[in-house]
């Protein structure tokens, strides 16, 4: 991992940068609260999804949330008012929020670069312990339903 | 005025908001054909014309390059506005494709606004709210 990597600040400053839009453009969630870095909720399961890229720089985004943020995440991209449609929808939802978000960070990061993204992977009901891999580092988002969280890894190519 | 509208991607909750996001940008929607990957568009259109093509970029079996390739080498295809709509925001990739002749290229996330707008000029007579 380079100085420009998860563990430096430009990836940091991107994806801080590249969530909220996500959020509010899409997903119409404004923070709560001012966002940073985060420690993953010890005994909580979270619903996660995680794109893995590769090109001028490779690694991992992977979104994590409570189930009911994920559910709201349905609700407000996709207009559901049913609570059985929030839930059913709600992995693929969160799988283009990992998309996007991701997207948006390498954009950023690497305007001139050029990526493969891979299909997100989404498992819903994940204990967090189980996310907490090396070299991953965890951004906070505060949002009204509970936090979003989300990790990345990045190794600078050619 | 009501046009017909192709909406490629391999997400079918990305295809239902693209639907929506439409709709909600004041444009009055046709029919509205979707497919999974270029190679289920292309199916579709040799049984069916649409006003405009939204395709996005990275996708299963035939990515979004290879459909407007494939596009572009047909004669009755090649005039169809297409407008790529992803999350690969670079600046490569984005040069690549209007290379090919795409009518633009939407950044995700866009507004309904500027989904309309950039509808509304690829599509002649297809208005957009004041």
């Amino acid at each position: 991992m380079s100085e420009e990597s998860a563990s430096g600040g430009s990836v940091r400053q991107a994806c801080l940068a590249a969530v909220p839009e996500v959020l509010e453009t899409m997903f119409f969630e404004v923070l709560a609260d001012v966002p940073g870095d985060g420690t993953l909720p010890e005994f909580s399961a979270l619903d996660t999804s995680r794109v893995d890229f590769e090109g001028s720089a490779r690694g991992h985004v992977v979104v994590a949330a409570l189930a009911v943020q994920t559910a709201s995440f349905a609700e407000t991209f996709l207009a559901l008012e049913d609570q059985d449609d929030r839930v059913a929808n709600a992995g693929l939802v969160l799988g283009e929020l990992a998309n996007m978000v991701c997207g948006n960070v390498l954009g950023r990061f690497r305007p001139d670069g050029i990526f493969r993204l891979s299909t997100p992977v989404t498992q819903l009901g994940r204990p967090a312990a189980e996310l907490d891999e090396p070299g991953f580092i965890w951004l906070r988002f505060p949002l009204e339903n509970g936090p979003l969280f989300v990790g990345l890894t990045l190794e600078v190519g050619g | 005025m009501r046009k017909d509208v192709m909406i490629v991607d391999d997400s079918p909750v990305m295809r239902s908001f693209i639907r929506r996001t439409v709709v909600i940008g004041g444009l009055e929607v046709g029919r509205c054909l979707e497919a999974g990957n270029g190679e289920e568009a292309l199916a579709l259109l040799r049984s069916n014309t649409v006003d405009v093509i939204l395709t996005d970029f990275h996708m299963p079996v035939m990515d979004g390059e290879q459909f407007v390739q494939n596009l572009r080498r047909n004669g009755e295809l090649r005039r169809v506005p297409v407008i790529v709509i992803s999350t690969d925001t670079t600046h490569k990739r984005m040069s690549r494709l209007q290379s090919l002749g795409v009518h633009g290229y939407l950044c995700k996330p866009f507004t309904p606004e500027k989904l309309a707008h950039m509808l509304s000029d690829a599509v002649p007579g297809w208005s957009h709210p004041a």
